[in-house]
């Protein structure tokens, strides 16, 4: 595509993608509803299951894509990889702002309350939202794009380094002899075949939806820097301007050169 | 279906919050693409790649 | 090198010394909250001797944020942070002492909260040690994250929000096993604090390691 025809974010790919992605979800509802059966001890909640597992699973790939485009930023200093994190930071506040929701909602009827604190994975998913919270705060800082972008990588590495000491602190920290475990394990002992599949197909789902979002979010990255950029020369370029235009008139000179 | 209300919460919230992020995103590519010249549209389009910069080069005014 | 790492601790400590800002406002406020959290519990003397272990550090934290900024603070003055990246001195350097310097601040307000919470919660001690080696190792792990995080707010205008907002996660684990080693010490809990210090002082570890790796990256930005 050349450059002129460029009118939005999208492209041929995005636009394979994103049909692919809308037969997928109606796919993955008639799987979810439909074709499956509920589970021995959840009954029908499992069906909650086949949107939550696929949210958490991509909010963490995505925030290890932020925490790897940190390290090959700082290694490579290329700003592709400053841009790549950044996107895969915002989406993956959105699928993990979603786990939690879809996670608490599963909750309510199975332990009885919107928050259980000794559930393990649903605390270390809420610590992880307010780590990336803090990074995509960090990022919105205006500073010098190199700043930023270094700033930004130190900030998501740690936060990657943090998560595995949280989830064994948490998991620590929750294990409580005296009271009931409360994570419930899907399908009693062992996992119906459909609901496996119905799960898988929701993570190659929610992954394809993280790619087209990715795609859009980078360009939208990429925008970004070159209106602060060009924004930038721009701005210079209307005050040279307008300061030639002062000069020629306070010396009195036309277009012509003739004396005023 | 037991719980139905739970589970159709749950997933009209997902699907919900995906679709809206979605056009989110959709509006402000295009509005953020009128913004900018063409030949600075794509990361590719802009030579930054080729050319082996790290941040593309700044425009001479 | 560590002969530049006693130099920028000294310097930290003696301008501490001098202007007694730790002393004499983030000291009170940390009593403050000690005495706000009598209220927000009802002088409810059995949940806060039960508690104890939690609210201290709760207490220690938002104490260490302010800590922290006014570390940062310091050298904001007079282009003391364009003085130290020039001086020659090597950022991991830096990084030690202003974390030396916190450690020590910190350890004498945690004294100080000790005596506070003493009086105020009336807490019985069973395991005095493992009071003052979790106070040691957790106070290591927050001046390490906090130095780290200070000097990339540190040259900020929205330097008060973001540098709580960016620690307080990170420092989480740090709560959780203090505070844990802390209900075991004072007999509130059945837990084993001895394998909670060593949580905190993995913790400490990575925080360090990664402090002084990275520490240098952000001076020069900041």
């Amino acid at each position: 595509m050349s450059p002129a025809e460029v009118t939005s974010t999208g492209s041929r790919g995005t636009r394979v993608i994103g049909s692919i992605v809308l037969a997928g979800i109606v796919f993955h509802v008639l799987l979810s509803f439909v074709w499956s059966d509920p589970d021995a001890d959840q009954g029908d909640l499992v069906r909650i299951m086949y949107v939550h597992v696929p949210s958490a699973w991509l909010a963490y790939m995505a925030f290890t894509v932020t925490a790897f485009g940190g390290v090959m930023y700082l290694w490579k200093r290329s700003l592709w990889w400053d841009l790549v994190a950044g996107a895969s930071a915002e989406i993956g506040v959105v699928f993990c702002a979603l786990a939690l929701v879809t996670g608490s909602i599963w909750g309510r009827p199975t332990w009885g309350t919107y928050w259980e604190w000794t559930d393990v994975r649903i605390v270390t998913t809420l610590v992880l939202l307010l780590l990336y919270i803090g990074y995509l705060a960090v990022r919105r800082i205006p500073a010098d794009p190199h700043q930023r972008s270094r700033r930004a990588a130190v900030v998501g590495i740690i936060a990657a380094l943090n998560i595995p000491i949280v989830r064994f602190s948490v998991d620590w920290w929750a294990d409580r002899t005296l009271h009931q475990k409360a994570t419930v394990k899907l399908g009693g002992t062992e996992l119906d075949g459909l609901m496996l599949f119905a799960l898988f197909f929701g993570l190659i789902l929610f992954t394809l939806i993280y790619v087209w979002m990715m795609i859009h979010r980078f360009r939208i990255a990429w925008l970004d820097e070159q209106i602060d950029r060009h924004g930038l020369d721009a701005a210079i370029a209307e005050r040279l301007a307008e300061s030639t235009s002062d000069v020629t008139r306070a010396v009195g000179l036309t277009k012509t050169g003739a004396d005023l | 279906m037991t719980h139905s209300g739970f589970i159709f919460a749950a997933w009209g919230i997902v699907l919900a919050v995906l679709v809206l992020y979605s056009v989110h995103l959709v509006l402000r590519g295009r509005s953020l693409t009128d913004a900018v010249e063409p030949e600075h549209r794509r990361w590719l389009d802009s030579g930054a790649e080729t050319k082996g910069l790290s941040h593309p080069p700044r425009e001479q005014p | 090198m560590w002969h530049d790492v006693r130099l920028i601790a000294g310097k930290d400590l003696r301008i501490e010394w001098r202007s007694q800002v730790a002393t004499g406002q983030v000291a009170p406020f940390a009593i403050l909250v000690l005495v706000l959290f009598g209220f927000a519990l009802d002088a409810d003397t059995v949940a806060l001797r039960t508690f104890t272990g939690g609210l201290y550090w709760v207490t220690v934290l938002f104490s260490a944020v302010l800590a922290i900024q006014r570390s940062f603070a310091l050298e904001s003055a007079d282009g003391n942070r364009d003085a130290l990246r020039l001086s020659g001195i090597e950022p991991a350097a830096i990084f030690f002492g202003k974390a030396t310097a916190l450690v020590v601040q910190l350890v004498l307000l945690e004294v100080l909260l000790g005596a506070g919470v003493a009086v105020l919660y009336s807490p019985s001690v069973e395991d005095f040690p493992l009071l003052v080696a979790t106070a040691g190792v957790a106070t290591i792990g927050v001046a390490a994250a906090g130095t780290l995080y200070g000097v990339l707010a540190a040259g900020l205008r929205v330097r008060e929000t973001i540098l709580p907002i960016l620690l307080l996660p990170v420092l989480a684990p740090v709560l959780i096993g203090a505070t844990r080693a802390f209900d075991d010490a004072l007999g509130t809990v059945a837990v084993n604090g001895w394998n909670w210090l060593a949580l905190l002082g993995l913790t400490a570890v990575v925080y360090v390691a990664f402090g002084a790796l990275a520490f240098g990256v952000l001076l020069e930005d900041s």
